[in-house]
């Protein structure tokens, strides 16, 4: 067999099957179902609730909320990256406010725009609160990282502007968005479950984990938070393969 | 006309410009020599518009193509593409015609960086070629050519300039006696 092979074996099957061999274990020595259910039994309660229609209820609309606030994230973070790093001015305005951001403990912008904006939003604004600033300061380093000599010879050569971020901007801030990209599903994602179990909007993953807790029912907890991490890496990965073509694209135009 | 008028430029407290005057001609090559740190790559960059803080007067006006001593191609684009970056849309399938005057047609779809130092520089001189402005600034433009090629791209300069002003910054006293033109000194 290939090292490659091998390599491959151990990282997706065998790791994996020893950690689920060590929480077996836990489950043994603690021997109390409400603290520390066994594998087995969150694998079976998790194939009862992908049976239901309401499971696919609520893991949709939990998808749809992280998945506006990420692109509102991504997207005004961008604009905003772009901004700061082409008009030292607006970088001055905006760093107080993305210093506060990044600063907060994303526990009282939940309990804040919970008030501002009501349950069905917060999550929402959670995740685009959690994207925005990493993607503005990813996109700003692009930018800034264009060459100023590159940037000289298009002055020079009088190359109009669509065609100059096309062939010097794109190409130096592609690594950084993706880079950013990859970094805030993840965040966007626990944000944005962390906000639901607070705010507990209708068909929601967090008022699922929020009610399994409040009536001790571990197994659900931990079925639950089975589906956050599967649906994580199934985006992630989603996310990779898609970045992975824009930026053969970039490179291919 | 293009013209520099008693232009004196510092660089701290040194100046590499003291009141210096130059005056181009229609067309013709006009070679600029003098020693490391004589002001020739500064002189270019007043004539190209990219200093901006300097004394004295400055006439150019019109479009400038500028081989840089430092190529600057873009390593992302193709050397096709680093040639129709300049041109405007209705002209970019003519690229490959300046390719091919410096001999790359046949690298049409490599990066610069796979590129030797004497084809990249043959491709900023394609790119200039192509952008075809009223005046070409050139700064050591055949230091990394081989003989041949070097006598090749001369040849294409001076044809370049039978139509319009190039000036020729260069160590390689050779090169002036090649194309027998005006020369420059600056210390």
């Amino acid at each position: 067999m290939r090292n490659s092979t091998v390599n491959r074996l151990l990282r997706w099957i065998l790791f994996p099957l020893l950690w689920i061999g060590v929480w077996e274990i836990a489950a043994l020595i603690v021997s109390r179902e409400v603290l520390v259910p066994t594998p087995a039994r969150v694998a079976v309660r998790l194939w009862e609730l992908v049976q239901t229609g309401r499971f696919w209820s609520i893991v949709g609309s939990s998808i749809l909320r992280v998945t506006l606030g990420f692109l509102a994230g991504v997207l005004l973070g961008t604009l905003t990256g772009v901004l700061t790093a082409k008009l030292p001015l607006s970088d001055g305005l905006l760093s107080p406010l993305l210093t506060i951001i990044r600063a907060t403990p994303v526990a009282s912008f939940i309990i804040l725009a919970l008030v501002w904006m009501g349950a069905e939003a917060t999550p929402v604004f959670i995740s685009f609160l959690m994207v925005f600033p990493i993607m503005q300061s990813h996109v700003h380093t692009g930018v800034r990282a264009v060459s100023p000599a590159l940037l000289e010879m298009a002055h020079v050569y009088r190359i109009p502007p669509m065609r100059r971020v096309r062939a010097l901007y794109v190409p130096a801030v592609l690594p950084n968005f993706s880079a950013g990209c990859r970094t805030c599903l993840g965040l966007a994602w626990k944000a944005g479950v962390a906000a639901e179990v607070i705010s507990i909007p209708m068909r929601s993953i967090g008022r699922e984990l929020h009610n399994s807790k409040a009536y001790l029912e571990t197994v659900d907890v931990f079925a639950w938070t089975v589906t956050v991490i599967l649906l994580s890496l199934l985006i992630e990965r989603l996310l990779s393969m898609l970045l992975l073509r824009l930026t053969k694209g970039g490179e291919a135009r | 006309m293009i013209a520099l008028s008693h232009v004196t430029k510092h660089f701290g407290e040194k100046a590499v410009l003291q009141d210096f005057s130059l005056q181009l001609g229609e067309n013709g090559v006009t070679a600029i020599v003098g020693k490391n740190g004589s002001g020739k790559t500064t002189l270019l960059r007043i004539l190209a518009g990219l200093e901006k803080k300097y004394a004295g007067e400055v006439s150019t006006g019109g479009r400038i193509a500028y081989v840089f001593q430092d190529l600057r191609l873009v390593p992302t684009l193709t050397a096709l593409e680093n040639v129709a970056l300049v041109l405007d849309n209705t002209r970019r399938a003519e690229a490959i015609r300046y390719l091919r005057i410096v001999g790359l047609e046949n690298e049409a779809d490599s990066l610069p960086g796979k590129l030797s130092g004497g084809m990249q520089q043959r491709l900023a001189l394609a790119r200039a070629f192509a952008y075809g402005g009223d005046l070409l600034l050139l700064d050591e433009p055949f230091s990394a050519l081989d003989e041949e090629w070097k006598q090749n791209m001369l040849d294409a300069v001076r044809d370049y300039a039978q139509t319009r002003p190039v000036v020729l910054v260069t160590h390689d006293a050779s090169d002036v006696a090649y194309l027998n033109c005006k020369s420059v000194r600056l210390d």
